[in-house]
Parts: structure tokens; C-alpha cells; sequence
């Protein structure tokens, strides 16, 4: 009887074991296309964009308007320095929409010393429900600045009431403490001109950790010297360089970084707004938006642009970092429910067939395969069923192709635009990358699996990030 | 079924290690050679920019310095040159077109126009833009089959306008493509006055959609010349046609368009009502105040806000409307109306729109 149930227990072991080798081999082939196909799309974009006088854009009455919307929440410590890198950037049809969601230090205070606000009262459609407007006011020296003081209801509800206000034909969601490069929004735009079915489009977030930022500017990128900061920058990297330029291709992209990102203005207003009741609203609004699109024959395409580029603070403590990984796992798994109805249909094209299921399957339950791939690793390694040099070869090639696809990515990011200039830097980058897999990624699948647990048992809070302000100190090394 | 094979694993492995030390080959050995190449080609590039700026300043290129510059590597010699074009214009754009010349760029832009890819095509064109030449050699791109290189030859049109090129550049506004259209329109903006006739001739022998571009250009120009084609339109069987036809209107003035637009201000399409009010407002024609108090109570949004902003624009007359709305029965109205005066909401009309 024993035995019966050490052979049962044994031959199930192993074929999960196979079960999950399947799984690994049919994910990473899949980050191998997205490789591929990032590649191919960094290189179309680079030909493309090789001195191309983006200039006119900046000087034409052809250019669309864009609303800057910024969401600010207890950002005292850095909303003055953002809002004037908002101000600066190079646009020639620019409103920026600042709306203060009800903080409870001084982000308001700072916002009318720093700016001479005045109170207004002027007309705009208000289309979308949100928590009531205290006062509106708008800047006496920089008249295209608008601050919208709101009673808190969460970011979402703060970007409608951005969205009710803002004028503009296109608007631009970005989180107060981004800093944006000056030329951001004309690369963003371009698509726009292109073609008439997009409707949303992205660029690269990157952490500005151990950077040196002067007047709300990065004005030398730098890897950071600390490891939790450090494996986040390769982290992203990877995420935006190679996941989301690999998606142009592949049936487009799911999420637009709520960070940084450029819609229509009037999709987003027929399809309602940002969803206030979810911690993913950002890709919940674009899965949204790619799905009307898709419903009412309107505009649907969401393409990611590599080289804008915005700057924001990762979180340099375990714990912030922790809650923030949980809040994302349970937003995509927020969204993955919502919108379950996508999920293989064909009606959907490449959204329903192909983008859907490898978010569900490769990204949202990814965490849970690979506990219970450890589990098993463990359980069959005490059963007697796996050897040691078994789990010690599978954790090596794991590790291995991890370590290759973060390297091609830095490959990637060296090839094309080359923001970290210095050898330190390069080393720093590859030192990250080979450190990121050993106790890091397996620490965001524990926080990524207490996102889950905590989304199943119905947690929907945001929890608190904080500041320590963009910093300027710190000299140009000299190579 | 048997455990997976170690033997499978080792060979998985022994390929990452080499994948491994490919990766980082590319890594380092790119950085290598952005450090070789600043360092061996930075001094050139300097001594390059001191060669161009004395010859452009002296009107002469040395037989020496040509040779010389010859021999460092040509994205070198177009980076350089790029960077001193943009700074030029005039008699000094013209010497540095003839030094390019006798540098054999001209020669290599014309190559490059005629290669079989597209984004050497692209390059080539861009080479003209900074060389403020190719008339030759870039209108032939103006139907080449690739949009980003159409596009590259109409921003060239733009520089280089002539009266058969702008023609050409008024048909390419039916172009497939939206980034070519939006180089043609903003191309056709930059050019201006030159553009007129081609414009209202395109306006009276096209009907279709096509005409939208045509009008969105039309009203970034004020020339009467476009009242008669563009009147024409106003009665369009599309509303974005009629909503575009009154903003030029708006732009235009004059009996005839004032008429036409307070007859547009009864539009059964929300869009042209807001574009016939804006417009009136814009051409600070404050009889039209009472047709456009009246559309303070139209059912649509934006024609009541377009209302109240042209009645602001009139000045007095329109202010003494907004301020009768105040009190107006129609909460709409009143509501807009506080707005548009920049009145607290404790004023008049308390509805929120």
C-alpha cells in the first residue's frame, strides 16, 4: 500500500515536473519572439527617426492640443519641480492640468506660492462623475497651468476630473513626481499623425534613482549603486525596451503606464473615464479602450515609443517596493476579470487570441507556477524523486536565460538610445542583471502572490510611496 | 514517463553560456567602440567644425582642407555639416551647399534618392533638406511609394516652393496616408500666400471628403479668394464639411459669410451650429448677438458653450445678452451663462451642465 502511493505520489511529481518544464519552455519561447520583435520594431523605429526635424511639429498649427494631466496626492515634497519640467516641455499646444486630490500636507500651498494661482470659475462639461470640485485655479504667470482642487477619491477619480476639464484633442496622463524629457510629447504625438485608428500610446518609464537631475531634468543618467533601486532599472528595462516594443508587433499592448501615457481625448470620454473602483485603472482603461475599439469599429491601436522617456522614483525599501508589486498583481487581476469575456474570442482579433491569454497565463498566474514549480521542487528533492544535480541544472538554466534576456534588453538599450554613457554604469547594469534572479525575482513572486490572495479576498487599497525628492547632488564622473 | 533528461539540461545550458558571452561580447564591444570612436573621430569632428565655419565665414573651401575632409568617415563629415546647416541661412547656406558639393555629398544624396530602400530614399532626402538642394532629384520622390519618404518631400516642397511644386503639393492632399497629409497640410501653412490659387482651384473641382484637408488649410489663410469655393461647401452634404466651411468663413468676413454662418447656426448637426458660432464670434459681428443668445438653450453642450464664448468675444453687446441669460428660465442657458461670465456658482442659473 506504501508503495502504491510513493509510485502514485512519485509519477505525479513527475509530471508536473514535465508539466511545468512545458510551461517554462512555452513562456520563454514567447519572451524570445518578444525579443525578436522588439528588435525588428527598435530598428524600424531608429530608421525612422534618424534626424527627422521633429521641429515642425513643434512650430505647426497642425499640431494637435494636448491636456497634461497630472493626479497629485501628498506631493509637496516634489510637485513644484515636476510641474515646471510639465511647463518646459517642448509643445507648441500645451495645457497642464494639475489636480490636487485632496492631500493632506502642503501640495496645494506649494502649488499657489510657487505659481500665483488664482481662483477661477470657467466653463466645462462635466461628463464624467467624480468627487466635488473645491475651487479651480488657474497660474497668472503661466496661463496654460491649471490646478483642479478636488476632494480625494484616488488617482482614478482625480484623472476624470482632470479629464472634464482638459480642452485638449489629446491628453496626457502623467504622475505628478514624473519628470518628462522636454521633447517627450512631440515622439508621443507622431503616432497620432500616422494614423487615425490609435488611440493610446506609451513611452518608457525609467527610474531616476542615483541619477543626477537638475532643474527638473535628467541630465545624466546613472546606474544606481544600491541593489534594490539597481535591479529595478533592469527590471524596466526589460519591461518597456523589450515587452511592450515587442507587443507593436504582436498584436499590441495591454498596458500604458499610468506613469506616462498619450489618448484621444473623446475615446476616453465615450468609454467613460478611468474606472474609479480599481487599483489597475491604467491597464483597465486600456484594455477598455482597445475593446470599444474593437465593439464600435472606432480607433483601437495602442503603440508603445521607446525613446520618450519619463523619469520616475522607485521605491528604494522592501516594504514600499512590496506593497507597490502587490497593488499591480492586483490590478491586472482586477482587469484579467473585468474583461474575462476576451479571453479566446475571436471577435477580439489578436487582443482576444493571443495579447489576453498570455497576460492571464504567462503574467498573472506566472507567479503561481513557479511557487508550486518550487514546491515541487522541493517536495520531489526530499520524495527522492529529483536529485540534487537535477534542481542545481533546472535552476541554472532558468537563472541562465533570465540573465540572457535582461542582458539582450541592455543590448538593446546600448544599440539604440545609450542613456548610460560610463563603463561603471554598463557594469553596474550587468552586475543587476546577473543579481536580479537570485532572491529578487523570487521575492516579487512572493509579493505578486500575496497581490492575488489579497485581490481574492477582496482588498482594493493603494497604500502609501515615499518621496525622497529628485536630488541634484552628486558630480559628472569624468568617464 | 521518465524524469526530464539531465543530459537535455547540460546541452540547454552549455548554449546559454555561449548566448551569455555573445550577449556581453555586444554589450562591451559597443561600448568599446562608442569609446574608440569618440576619442579617435571626436578631435576630427572638432577640427572638421573649425575647417567649415573659417571657409563658410572666408567664402572658400583649400584644395588641402577637401582632401582632408574626404578622408574622415562620412557620418562624421554629416554630422558636421548638419549641425553648421542648421545654424546658416542666405549667402552662407549657399557657400556651404557648394562645399558640400565639391565634398561629393550632393553626389551621394542623389545615390541614396535612387536606392531600392526606403529608408536610404528617406536619408537622401533628408541630406537635401541641409543642403538646401535637389531640385533635381527630390520632386520625382513626391509619388514614391513609401508615406515617410512622401512626407520627407514635401516638408523639402516646403522649403522649396515653385509654382509646378506647389500645384503638386495641392493634389498630394488626397494622399492615403495621414502622416503624408499632415506634412502637406502643415507644408501648404508655411508656404502661405503662394498656395492660394492651387487651393480654391483644388476647392472648386473636388466635392468628396478630400475637401476636409483642403478646408482645415484654408483657415489658417485669409484670402478672399476662397469665399466663393468655400461658400459652395458650407452646403456640403457632410457636417465635418460644413463645420470646417464655417471656420473658414469665421476667418474670411463679409456679408456673404455672416449670412451663410447665422444660417448655419440653425444646422441640424450639433458641430456646424458650434463652428457658425464660434466663427460669428470671431468676426466680432455683434449684430448676430441675439441669434447666438438664442443658442444658449440648444440642446447641445458644446453649442452653448460656443454660444456664450462668441457673445464674451462680442464684447458690450454680447456681455448685456449673457448677463439677461442669468436669469433665464432655461437652466442651461443660465447655467452657461454664469460660466462663460466667470460668475461663482451662487450666481444665477445653480444646474450643472
Amino acid at each position: 500500500m506504501i508503495g502504491f502511493w510513493t509510485e502514485l505520489v512519485s509519477s505525479l511529481l513527475i509530471r508536473f515536473e514535465w508539466a511545468v518544464f512545458f510551461y517554462f519552455v512555452l513562456v520563454n519561447s514567447f519572451y524570445a519572439l518578444l525579443l525578436v520583435s522588439a528588435t525588428w520594431a527598435l530598428r524600424r523605429h531608429l530608421l525612422i527617426e534618424q534626424a527627422e526635424p521633429r521641429w515642425r511639429i513643434l512650430s505647426s498649427d497642425m499640431a494637435p492640443s494636448i491636456s497634461l494631466l497630472a493626479p497629485a496626492y501628498n506631493e509637496a515634497a516634489t510637485v513644484a519641480e515636476s510641474v515646471r519640467s510639465h511647463l518646459a516641455l517642448y509643445y507648441p499646444n500645451l495645457e497642464v492640468v494639475v489636480v490636487n486630490d485632496g492631500s493632506k500636507d502642503d501640495t496645494l500651498s506649494v502649488l499657489v506660492a510657487e505659481f500665483e494661482l488664482h481662483p477661477i470659475h470657467p466653463v466645462f462639461h462635466r461628463q464624467i462623475s467624480v468627487k466635488p470640485v473645491r475651487n479651480l485655479y488657474r497660474s497668472r504667470i503661466h496661463p496654460n497651468l491649471v490646478v483642479v482642487d478636488k476632494e480625494n477619491g484616488g488617482k482614478a477619480d482625480a484623472l476624470n476630473a482632470g479629464l472634464n476639464f482638459a480642452s485638449g484633442q489629446l491628453v496626457c496622463a502623467m504622475d505628478a513626481d514624473t519628470l518628462v524629457e522636454a521633447d517627450a510629447l512631440q515622439r508621443m504625438v507622431r503616432p497620432f499623425l500616422l494614423s487615425s485608428v490609435m488611440v493610446a500610446t506609451g513611452g518608457t518609464i525609467r527610474p531616476v534613482n542615483g541619477s543626477l537631475v537638475d532643474h527638473g531634468r535628467v541630465v545624466h543618467a546613472r546606474a544606481p549603486r544600491r541593489m534594490l533601486p539597481g535591479v529595478q532599472v533592469v527590471e524596466y528595462l526589460r519591461s518597456f525596451l523589450f515587452g511592450r516594443l515587442g507587443w507593436n508587433r504582436l498584436g499590441g499592448n495591454l498596458i500604458i503606464s499610468g506613469a506616462f501615457g498619450l489618448f484621444r481625448r473623446d475615446a476616453l470620454v465615450e468609454g467613460g473615464g478611468y474606472t474609479v473602483d480599481t487599483v489597475g485603472e491604467d491597464i483597465e482603461l486600456v484594455v477598455r479602450l482597445r475593446r470599444y475599439g474593437y465593439e464600435k469599429v472606432g480607433p483601437h491601436v495602442v503603440e508603445f515609443i521607446p525613446d520618450p522617456v519619463a523619469w520616475t522614483e522607485v521605491p528604494e525599501t522592501l516594504r514600499q517596493l512590496g506593497r507597490q508589486r502587490d497593488r499591480w498583481h492586483r490590478g491586472l487581476a482586477d482587469v484579467m476579470w473585468r474583461h474575462r469575456r476576451l479571453l479566446f474570442n475571436p471577435s477580439y482579433g489578436a487582443l482576444g487570441l493571443v495579447v489576453f491569454p498570455f497576460f492571464l497565463f504567462g503574467e498573472l498566474l506566472a507567479p503561481v507556477i513557479e511557487a508550486l514549480g518550487l514546491v515541487g521542487l522541493v517536495v520531489g528533492l526530499s520524495a527522492g524523486v529529483l536529485n540534487a544535480s537535477f534542481a542545481g541544472l533546472f535552476f541554472l538554466v532558468a537563472y541562465g536565460y533570465g540573465a540572457i534576456l535582461t542582458l539582450m534588453t541592455l543590448v538593446l538599450e546600448e544599440w539604440s538610445f545609450h542613456r548610460y554613457e560610463t563603463f561603471s554604469d554598463r557594469f553596474w547594469l550587468v552586475l543587476w542583471s546577473l543579481i536580479e534572479n537570485l532572491g529578487y525575482r523570487q521575492l516579487t513572486v512572493v509579493w505578486r502572490l500575496q497581490g492575488l490572495l489579497n485581490y481574492l479576498q477582496g482588498r482594493r487599497h493603494w497604500g502609501l510611496m515615499e518621496r525622497q525628492g529628485f536630488q541634484g547632488k552628486g558630480r559628472l564622473p569624468l568617464s | 514517463m521518465g524524469s526530464i533528461p539531465e543530459t537535455l539540461l547540460v546541452q540547454v545550458f552549455k548554449v546559454e553560456v555561449v548566448a551569455l558571452a555573445i550577449t556581453m561580447g555586444l554589450l562591451f564591444g559597443r561600448a568599446s567602440y562608442l569609446w574608440w570612436d569618440q576619442a579617435w573621430n571626436g578631435p576630427r569632428e572638432k577640427r572638421a567644425q573649425q575647417i567649415l565655419a573659417r571657409a563658410v565665414e572666408q567664402g572658400r573651401l583649400s584644395g588641402s582642407h577637401v582632401q582632408w575632409l574626404k578622408q574622415i568617415p562620412e557620418r562624421v563629415l554629416v554630422r558636421t555639416l548638419t549641425n553648421l546647416a542648421r545654424n546658416l541661412q542666405g549667402a552662407s547656406q549657399s557657400r556651404l551647399t557648394v562645399m558640400a558639393r565639391a565634398l561629393g555629398l550632393e553626389e551621394r544624396a542623389t545615390a541614396l534618392c535612387t536606392s531600392r530602400r526606403w529608408w536610404r530614399r528617406l536619408k537622401g532626402v533628408q541630406w537635401f533638406m541641409w543642403l538646401d538642394s535637389g531640385q533635381q532629384v527630390v520632386p520625382h520622390l513626391l509619388r514614391d511609394p513609401h508615406p515617410l519618404v512622401r512626407a520627407q518631400v514635401v516638408k523639402w516642397i516646403a522649403d522649396h516652393p515653385t509654382p509646378s511644386l506647389i500645384v503638386a503639393l495641392v493634389d498630394a492632399l488626397d494622399d492615403p496616408d495621414e502622416m503624408s497629409r499632415f506634412a502637406v497640410k502643415d507644408s501648404m501653412h508655411r508656404i502661405g500666400a503662394g498656395i492660394i490659387a492651387p487651393l480654391v482651384r483644388y476647392l472648386t473641382t473636388h466635392s468628396g471628403p478630400e475637401v476636409e484637408p483642403a478646408l482645415t488649410v484654408a483657415a489658417g489663410l485669409t484670402d478672399k479668394r476662397l469665399l466663393q469655393p468655400v461658400l459652395a461647401l458650407s452646403g456640403h452634404g457632410r457636417p465635418t464639411v460644413r463645420s470646417l466651411a464655417a471656420t473658414v468663413l469665421g476667418t474670411l468676413g463679409g456679408a456673404d459669410s455672416v449670412k451663410r454662418l447665422e444660417a448655419l447656426l440653425h444646422d441640424a448637426a450639433p458641430p456646424v451650429r458650434a463652428a457658425a458660432a464660434r466663427a460669428l464670434g470671431s468676426l466680432d459681428h455683434w449684430p448676430s448677438a441675439p441669434h447666438l443668445a438664442g443658442l444658449l438653450r440648444d440642446s447641445a453642450w458644446e453649442v452653448r458653450q460656443e454660444a456664450g464664448r462668441a457673445l464674451r468675444d462680442l464684447g458690450a453687446p454680447g456681455t448685456l445678452y449673457l448677463r439677461r441669460a442669468l436669469t433665464d428660465p432655461d437652466h442651461f442657458a443660465a447655467d452657461m451663462a454664469r460660466q462663460i461670465l466667470n460668475l461663482p456658482p451662487t450666481v444665477g442659473g445653480t444646474m450643472s451642465s
